[in-house]
């Protein structure tokens, strides 16, 4: 017993140098931690394995040397925001962070890494991942944690512009109370968060994700106009820039309505762009030009020979997918359906604190409008009393990691929560390997105590 | 009763075994995103006619258009349009990396030749835990697929628009917790004028006891399908359905394959190309 008592006070020294991955299935956003933590030195890894037409081989940030993006095919380590092949995974990692030519160049014996996963993995996964960064990857120590539990160490209260002259000290940090919302290439999730800590039995995900929203746009399109179900790239380039959540998505789709039955209807243009893809010749990007009626409404080109898409209601269609999946047959609630669904989860008393710290995260929440759309249907479920505020983090695909970066500096807590090497060494195959899992969970839920009692 | 059905064998949907070894589940757990839309569809064989099918719902979905959401859903779920396997990128080796590479210990090479996808992972934490349920135990390190009691009183959906009224709404903002921890001590408010008109008065409910917030931030995860979110509860009335050829509404289904569209200029142009 005493040694048991000797443990907690005595915590193992830690190396001086901190690696955050915030493992997305997307991106890789993956940097040290600084005195003061900045996105800037964040680097956006694509994910991914991918191979051009003409068989050219990429392997993650390898892809931002590649200029033809036509139908490429990717194999990503991923699978619904959970790595599950390994052996694709350590060759984006080997050449993210161990190859002598990587910007995040780094010695794993003398670094500790802080891990993200995805909320309500199969403990399988998680003691293949324990495994694979202890005894494949040789950090010196290591955290791993449910993503969207690091924001709660990013400023909040300026996101909704409260007390700004003032950012939070670290001693400050966790935020108390949030409710977050993570929009990224799998899924959407809400967990809420007290002290930091995410309430696991109100976390609810939603099925629809960045790549739902892109193969869907990339099926109207192919159905519509043509075969577009090849071009990844350029398609998630429409959906960024062209797509956009209605606020009212009833007068949207009766403004961009042709065909009357009886006679044709003048279509509110305002609303219509013609989207022009590139060539991979001249240009490397496509760009959106202000509609001309007085061209045929399908596919036409450009005088210089580039195809041109026009695009009406597919711009506010498909990420409406987000608030209504039952539209396509998904038997899921909205995104505000999942976040009362969550709320119903949680005592009454905390719903005021929930409903007024609600921050929205992850590429997909970037989509245009859906912050505002989100704010005022949260704003019809709930009673008045509640005020409801929603903020979208500038910086949303990022956030998790600068909230990782933030919670790297607390060195006395990084102590508490990260296994050493060392105590892997010893303990870690016991359990059928799941005594590492289980002390993160322990450490997380010690931490959690001390800050609600403190 | 074993359910027997016959299983594709080729084709994008064919079943492929788990490699290796793995629990078969042996569970009654239906995938919400796979489970029919509509309940009533899966009562269809008891009911003898079609007829009485349309008074139940009014929309049942045959069990070939549930077959044909259920691939759609899986096709706008995949990473390209091939099956995994066919892609196949072999993993360049990089240069100079001949010298022999370190060791690798039975863990990581056995992982490393694991061939299971995030299916066989998710069938064999679905068997975990029913095998676990059937035993009784609870693990603490793994979460059950019960559901916490639900706090919150349901709220009936509330009237379509809220009369904003007499309240105050510089009072509603100084509701707005304006100090960060919000929930510091109370949830109190600044008393109003308005808090002697019961009419008016603000509720805020008292913040749960420590106890309990402490339970639930210990609480373990919950499994991967136990997060899944339900339908909405009015969701048989939301399902809205789109023309298939612009988008708009689809007001007029055709007959023959149940398809929408909007318009009879776009049925015509539906009937054109109608796969039945």
């Amino acid at each position: 017993m005493a040694r048991h008592g000797k443990r907690h006070h005595d915590y193992p020294s830690l190396a001086e140098k901190t690696l955050i991955i915030d493992n997305g299935a997307y991106n890789i956003k993956a940097g040290f931690s600084t005195e003061n933590p900045d996105v800037k030195e964040c680097q956006l890894i694509p994910n991914c394995i991918a191979k051009s037409r003409e068989k050219k081989v990429y392997v993650g940030a390898q892809l931002s040397k590649c200029r033809d993006f036509g139908d490429m095919v990717f194999v990503r380590p991923l699978e619904k925001g959970f790595v599950v092949n390994w052996p694709e995974e350590k060759a984006i990692w080997e050449s993210a962070f161990l190859d002598s030519t990587a910007v995040l160049k780094c010695d794993p014996h003398e670094t500790n890494l802080i891990l993200t996963e995805a909320p309500n993995c199969p403990q399988t996964l998680q003691v293949f991942c324990d495994q694979m960064v202890f005894e494949e990857f040789e950090f010196a120590s290591y955290y791993r944690c449910v993503g969207p539990s690091l924001n709660a160490y990013n400023d909040i209260p300026s996101l909704f512009g409260d007390n700004s002259e003032q950012p939070p000290k670290l001693s400050q940090l966790p935020a108390e109370c949030l409710l977050l919302i993570d929009s990224g290439y799998s899924h959407t999730t809400v967990t809420p968060l007290l002290h930091g800590r995410p309430i696991q039995n109100a976390v609810r995900r939603l099925d629809v994700g960045g790549k739902f929203l892109t193969n869907a746009l990339k099926e109207t399109l192919s159905t519509q106009y043509y075969n577009v179900q090849d071009d990844t790239i350029p398609v998630t380039e429409i959906k960024e820039s062209a797509c956009y959540v209605s606020d009212d998505f009833k007068r949207d789709l009766d403004r961009t309505w042709k065909l009357g039955a009886r006679q044709r209807r003048e279509i509110d243009y305002s609303i219509v762009i013609d989207w022009v893809l590139p060539d991979y010749e001249n240009t490397m990007h496509g760009y959106s030009l202000p509609h001309d009626p007085k061209l045929p409404f399908k596919t036409r080109t450009l005088p210089m020979g580039e195809s041109v898409l026009p695009m009406a209601n597919e711009r506010f269609q498909i990420p409406e997918l987000l608030f209504n999946p039952s539209d396509i047959g998904l038997a899921e609630g909205g995104l505000s359906d999942i976040v009362m669904q969550s709320l119903e989860q949680l005592p009454k008393g905390l719903w005021p604190a929930m409903l007024g710290n609600i921050v929205l995260v992850g590429g997909t929440s970037k989509l245009k409008g859906l912050r505002e759309r989100l704010e005022a249907e949260i704003r019809q479920n709930t009673p008045s009393d509640f005020p409801v505020r929603v903020a979208l983090h500038p910086e949303a695909e990022k956030a998790t990691w600068l909230g990782g970066a933030r919670m790297a500096n607390n060195e006395d807590l990084m102590k508490r929560l990260c296994v050493t090497r060392q105590e892997y060494l010893e303990h870690g195959h016991t359990l059928m390997h799941t005594w590492t899992n289980r002390q993160f969970q322990a450490r997380a839920n010690a931490v959690g105590t001390t800050m609600l009692e403190g | 009763m074993p359910q027997i059905e016959e299983l594709p064998t080729t084709g994008p949907s064919a079943v492929r075994p788990t490699p290796g070894w793995a629990l078969v589940p042996d569970s009654n757990y239906i995938d919400p995103s796979k489970a029919p839309l509509n309940p009533t569809a899966s009562i269809r064989g008891k009911r003898s006619t079609r007829f009485e099918n349309v008074a139940v719902s009014g929309d049942v979905l045959s069990s070939r258009k549930e077959r044909e959401i259920r691939q759609r859903l899986e096709h706008l779920n995949s990473e390209n349009r091939y099956d995994r396997k066919e892609v196949a990128i072999a993993i360049p080796k990089k240069a100079g990396d001949d010298k022999p590479s370190k060791k690798q210990t039975t863990g990581v090479r056995k992982i490393l030749l694991s061939d299971k996808a995030f299916k066989h992972h998710l069938e064999d934490e679905v068997a975990h835990l029913s095998k676990q349920s059937e035993q009784g135990g609870s693990s603490t390190s793994y979460a059950g697929p019960q559901i916490a009691p639900s706090y919150a009183i349901p709220q009936p959906p509330p009237p379509k628009k809220r009369k904003a009224g007499p309240v105050n709404t510089s009072h509603i903002k100084s509701a707005a917790p304006d100090t960060v921890p919000p929930t510091t001590t109370t949830n109190a408010v600044e008393p109003s004028e308005f808090d002697v008109n019961p009419l008016l008065a603000t509720s805020i409910p008292p913040l749960p006891s420590q106890d309990e917030l402490l339970r639930l931030i210990t609480a373990p995860p919950l499994s991967y399908n136990a997060a899944r979110a339900a339908p909405a509860s009015h969701y048989a009335s939301l399902r809205r359905h789109f023309c298939d050829v612009c988008g708009y509404w689809g007001d007029v289904k055709c007959l023959k394959c149940g398809g929408r569209v909007c318009s009879l200029v776009h049925k015509a142009e539906h009937d054109s190309h109608c796969s039945l």
